[in-house]
């Protein structure tokens, strides 16, 4: 274990460390932070990025130690390197930037007083004269992370910005010129919010791990100018720089005062205008890429910045590792990780357990789910991972997804398939996918609010390589809200056929409830977590009450909490199951909410429905999608308000209306189921 | 006496440092009081002296002899220039002064290499500064114990090692030793890192079993909240000396390994108040038997012997005590006049 301890306490110090840190575990060496040493108030992006590597004092255990910032160390920082206790013989590497020798003999002493051992002192001034980034208080090196292979004929080009210039037309003009370049796939690194549309996917590089960055680029190229970037940000794109050329990549220096090509470090000189930057490259550098490639892999300065200066012991080698003591066979090889978001009821993890369930070889499927979805994955046939649920209890509104990132990190599929299926895309997902090295695929559904286009687009499809767009069954509904070649639009994710037939449903209602009705209506309005439909539940339940042969089911999942004023009713009974849409076969009338699976599966199975859109901020346009249905004469549907409305409806349904809708419903031709479809595209991906 | 050719002496002091620098020049002042030459002590403000005030025992031993403390001028002129502790130069470009002296006496205080031969301070730096601003006879390196000359190592050209010991003044009152010593521990000294060893071996020193362990200086282990119930931490001065004395029967002085003591000051204070101090053997050494040498691993054998046998203990102070004469006054004014004789031959043999 090699612990990195920076000399102060503060946020960019600490950022610095997380560059050493991921540098330092490329080189194959276990890394520790004390968990001490992080900074009062650090952002959520920092928490994710430093808690694979955070360490309680009472389990350091290193083996050695890189001080950085040794130049100004903090007596907290002293008092925390005291109480570790070393063991004799532990090396203690210290780099800083010293006004005088006497400064760097002070700071050597210091450190040896808390340690108990002398440090070797480095001034980085003198040991690197012209560093890829000059302000750093941290070795600047050049160490490649595991990358992920290009595409066979495609060339992944970043384009680094700095603050503010994300705005100039001019520049986004040149990156959408660049964008369609054949052969290049842009990405543009840049730690501003887009104002609109990006040409490229969008990378926050003070957000993510250099060497993970630069392990998905073949060129970078560097644009801002020194006022443009931060301490922290100069760092990380001058490790990503490193990363690059130590990996076999180009960088381009195209900052206005060539900081970087003035360091010595073997990047190519580019052109300062932003326009002229994809004739750089497709006539100058693509061409002569490999001549280019061979000679930055012979200069001298790729050695002499590759970490050797680090005087780390030598990395634990894998292959001395002792033998798994298991001597069972491996398990059956399931690299396709499905994960579907919980929603406000389970539609993401059914549509997800379909699409798996789809697979040429399901067996190659595993889930990561939260515990509501767990048994009807389960019940489908998936091993599944549980992920921890939001809560306010927890110590800030992200802590969950922290959690679930070092979940993941453990028990993903490393160089897998991560499918995901939900709107917002938590961090845990996206570093899932870029530290395990996996290939992304998002099932995303449509008809989004307005207000859930925010114009990140960019930054949230950026880690996926593919997406798929399950479709609405009518076609005005399929709004397309990005382009490009990961864009697939597939069918509508629908079950096929229902799992139990009506008869023996009715018979085990009858069976169950203790009522034998010739009339039964089945409402399903959602859990109640979003909108409150007791009123319409109750006006239902007065309304089938003393009709002779009327039944009246009220649908829960499993584990749901239900209202006890819901048990007060003799002809309305609490239905608990995971098969809905077997119920609903079985019943006269449903009434329903209007979210992408209870529609699609009552309308491509022909069953007469009354839809009651949900509406509120977090859901999708469930009053579009019923609009949709009831103007083509497949469904009823009524505004929660209208109660009187839906009393009349429920009890025409049951007469000659339900028979028009199950005719025109019979009638119409829907778009074919897009499961299998969804199944081969994310099989392609998983394949390589 | 020699030191007669000397007509003239100045001390270049920096009153804001405290500790042992400010309590040595204070103790030699006093000592060489109506020392046959006019005496001038000028101030020399640096940036390690911070622009504090002055130490309390320099200003009160000023007070007391009714030396006034003198701007340094564009240029101090004595037969001899002392200065005290070249670390106090480590971080200044240039002297606002110049030095014309017959022979200039550097007085070493501070150990140059720390144990393991690290530099303890950037000495060629200060030594570098004294050449660019003085014009004088001879320059002159003096250690202040064997252990500090042992850390000079090789003499840098243009200087002379000074052939015995500038050593601290030890002129303090000799207690008596108690009859009946009981496992009562202590240690004190300013509260600097360097003044520490690791936990682990606080713990040996200070154990549980001990019936009192007084530890006085202890901000940084109070600032790191390194404590132990069985542990009474003081902050520095945060108790009298003679409190502090009357609470311990032995002192147990160990430093952090990376740092030695140079002369030992607070040892020497723990003799004279009639305890049995135990340190490393390096730093017991400068005390000719006078502070016992062990490891920590020992220090409760040894307490537990003199506890068990009091005549030892009263034997071992004395022994102590008498170690400490050779640090006297009289002792020091001797030393010096042969030190300024300005005859050749006095330094060390090279």
């Amino acid at each position: 274990m090699i612990l990195i301890a920076s000399g102060t306490r503060d946020a960019s110090s600490f950022d610095a460390s997380l560059v050493l840190a991921a540098q330092v575990e490329a080189l194959g060496h276990a890394v520790a932070l004390d968990a001490r040493s992080l900074p009062e108030g650090v952002g959520r992006a920092t928490l994710f990025q430093a808690a694979r590597w955070l360490t309680d004092p009472d389990d350091l255990a290193p083996d050695a130690i890189l001080v950085i910032g040794a130049g100004r160390v903090e007596d907290a920082v002293l008092a925390d390197l005291r109480t570790l206790n070393l063991h004799a013989g532990v090396p203690v590497r210290a780099f800083g930037r010293f006004a005088d020798r006497q400064a760097q003999i002070q700071a050597r002493a210091r450190l040896s007083y808390a340690l108990g051992a002398e440090p070797e002192v480095t001034d980085l001034g003198r040991a690197d004269p012209n560093p890829l980034d000059p302000a750093a208080d941290v070795p600047v090196l050049a160490v490649a992370g595991p990358g992920r292979p290009a595409v066979a004929g495609r060339t992944r080009v970043a384009v680094a910005l700095g603050a503010g210039e994300l705005s100039d037309p001019g520049l986004l003009a040149a990156l959408a010129v660049l964008a369609h370049q054949p052969a290049i796939d842009l990405a543009i690194w840049a730690d501003d919010a887009p104002a609109g549309a990006l040409p490229a996917p969008l990378w926050r590089p003070s957000d993510l791990d250099p060497l993970t960055l630069a392990g998905r680029t073949d060129i970078l190229v560097l644009l801002p100018d020194a006022e443009a970037v931060s301490a922290p940000l100069s760092l990380r794109l001058a490790a990503a720089a490193g990363a690059l050329l130590a990996g076999g990549g180009l960088v381009v220096d195209a900052t206005p005062d060539a900081r970087f090509a003035a360091s010595g470090a073997p990047v190519l000189r580019g052109p300062a205008e932003a326009a002229a930057i994809a004739p750089f490259l497709t006539t100058t550098l693509l061409p002569n890429r490999e001549t280019i490639r061979a000679r930055i892999k012979a200069d001298p300065w790729l050695a002499a910045h590759g970490g050797d200066g680090l005087g780390l012991p030598p990395a634990p080698s894998r292959a001395a590792l002792p033998p798994a003591p298991s001597p069972a066979p491996p398990p059956a090889q399931r690299d396709i990780l499905f994960l579907p978001t919980n929603g406000v009821g389970l539609g993401h993890a059914q549509r997800l357990s379909r699409i798996a369930g789809a697979l040429t070889r399901p067996d190659r499927a595993v889930f990561a789910a939260f515990p509501s979805c767990l048994p009807m994955i389960e019940a489908a046939g998936f091993p599944a991972l549980p992920l921890v649920s939001k809560s306010p209890v927890h110590v800030t509104p992200f802590a969950n997804d922290l959690l679930n990132a070092r979940r993941l990190a453990r028990h993903a599929p490393e160089g897998g398939t991560l499918v995901f299926d939900g709107g917002y895309v938590f961090p845990s997902i996206q570093r899932t996918i870029l530290e395990q090295r996996m290939r992304g695929v998002w099932v995303r559904r449509g008809l989004w609010q307005p207000h859930h286009l925010t114009g990140d687009m960019a930054e949230r499809e950026a880690v996926f390589d593919r997406i798929l767009i399950p479709a609405e069954a009518f076609d005005e509904l399929n709004d397309r809200y990005s382009f490009g070649p990961r864009i697939h639009p597939i069918g509508p994710v629908v079950q096929e056929g229902v799992v139990e037939d009506r008869a023996s449903v009715r018979a085990r209602l009858a069976a169950a409830t203790g009522v034998v009705a010739d009339r039964i209506v089945l409402s399903m309005l959602g859990s109640g977590v979003v909108t409150d439909r007791l009123a319409h539940l109750q006006l239902i339940a007065a309304l089938i009450e003393g009709r002779p042969g009327w039944q009246h089911l009220v649908l829960v999942w499993p584990g749901s909490q239900v209202d006890p004023a819901l048990y007060g009713w003799r002809q309305t009974q609490v239905v608990a199951s995971r098969d809905a849409l077997s119920l609903a076969a079985a019943a006269d009338v449903v009434v329903s909410a209007a979210g992408y699976n209870s529609v699609h599966e009552l309308l491509y199975h022909g069953i007469p429905a009354i839809f009651v859109p949900q509406v509120a901020a977090v859901m999708d346009d469930q009053d579009r999608r019923s609009r949709a249905a009831a103007e083509r004469g497949l469904a009823e549907r009524v505004e929660p308000r209208e109660l009187l409305r839906l009393e009349r409806l429920v009890l025409a349904m049951a007469g000659a209306r339900g028979d028009e809708i199950r005719a025109a419903l019979a009638a119409h031709a829907f778009p074919a189921r897009g499961q299998a479809e969804a199944a081969r595209l994310i099989a392609e991906v998983a394949d390589g | 006496m020699a030191g007669t050719h000397s007509r003239s002496i100045a001390w270049l002091v920096d009153p804001a440092l405290q500790g042992g620098t400010s309590a040595a020049v204070a103790a030699e002042l006093q000592a060489l009081d109506g020392w046959p030459a006019q005496r001038r002590v000028h101030e020399m403000r640096t940036r390690m002296g911070g622009g504090r005030p002055p130490a309390p025992v320099l200003a009160d031993a000023l007070d007391r002899l009714g030396l006034p403390l003198r701007p340094a001028p564009g240029t101090v002129a004595a037969d001899v220039v002392i200065l005290h502790n070249p670390a106090l130069l480590k971080f200044e470009a240039a002297l606002p002064f110049r030095i014309v002296a017959r022979d200039l006496f550097v007085v070493l205080h501070e150990n140059p290499t720390r144990p393991g031969g690290a530099e303890g301070f950037d000495l060629d730096h200060a030594l570098m500064l004294l050449e660019r601003f003085s014009f004088t006879g001879r320059r002159w390196l003096a250690p202040i114990s064997a252990r500090n000359r042992a850390s000079l190592g090789a003499v840098p050209p243009g200087w002379r090692v000074t052939a015995e010991d500038w050593f601290n003044i030890c002129d303090f009152p000799l207690l008596p030793a108690c009859a009946h010593p009981a496992d009562r521990r202590g240690r004190h000294s300013r509260p600097g890192p360097e003044k520490f060893p690791s936990l682990a071996t606080l713990d040996l020193l200070f154990p549980p079993t001990a019936s009192a362990n007084v530890l006085l200086g202890a901000d940084p282990l109070m600032k790191a909240a390194e404590e132990r119930q069985h542990w009474q931490l003081h902050p520095f001065r945060g108790l009298p000396l003679e409190r502090y004395f009357q609470m311990i029967d032995f002192q147990v002085h160990f430093t952090a390994p990376t740092w030695a003591e140079s002369f030992g000051r607070a040892l020497a204070e723990g003799i004279a108040a009639g305890k049995v101090v135990i340190s490393d053997p390096e730093t017991a050494a400068g005390f000719a038997g006078g502070v016992i040498g062990v490891r920590p691993d020992e220090v409760d054998a040894v307490i537990a012997a003199h506890v068990a046998d009091p005549a030892r203990y009263v034997a071992q102070v004395a022994r102590g005590q008498q170690a400490l004469r050779a640090f006297s006054a009289g002792a020091f004014r001797d030393r010096f006049a042969r030190l300024c004789d300005p005859r050749p031959g006095l330094e060390r043999a090279a």
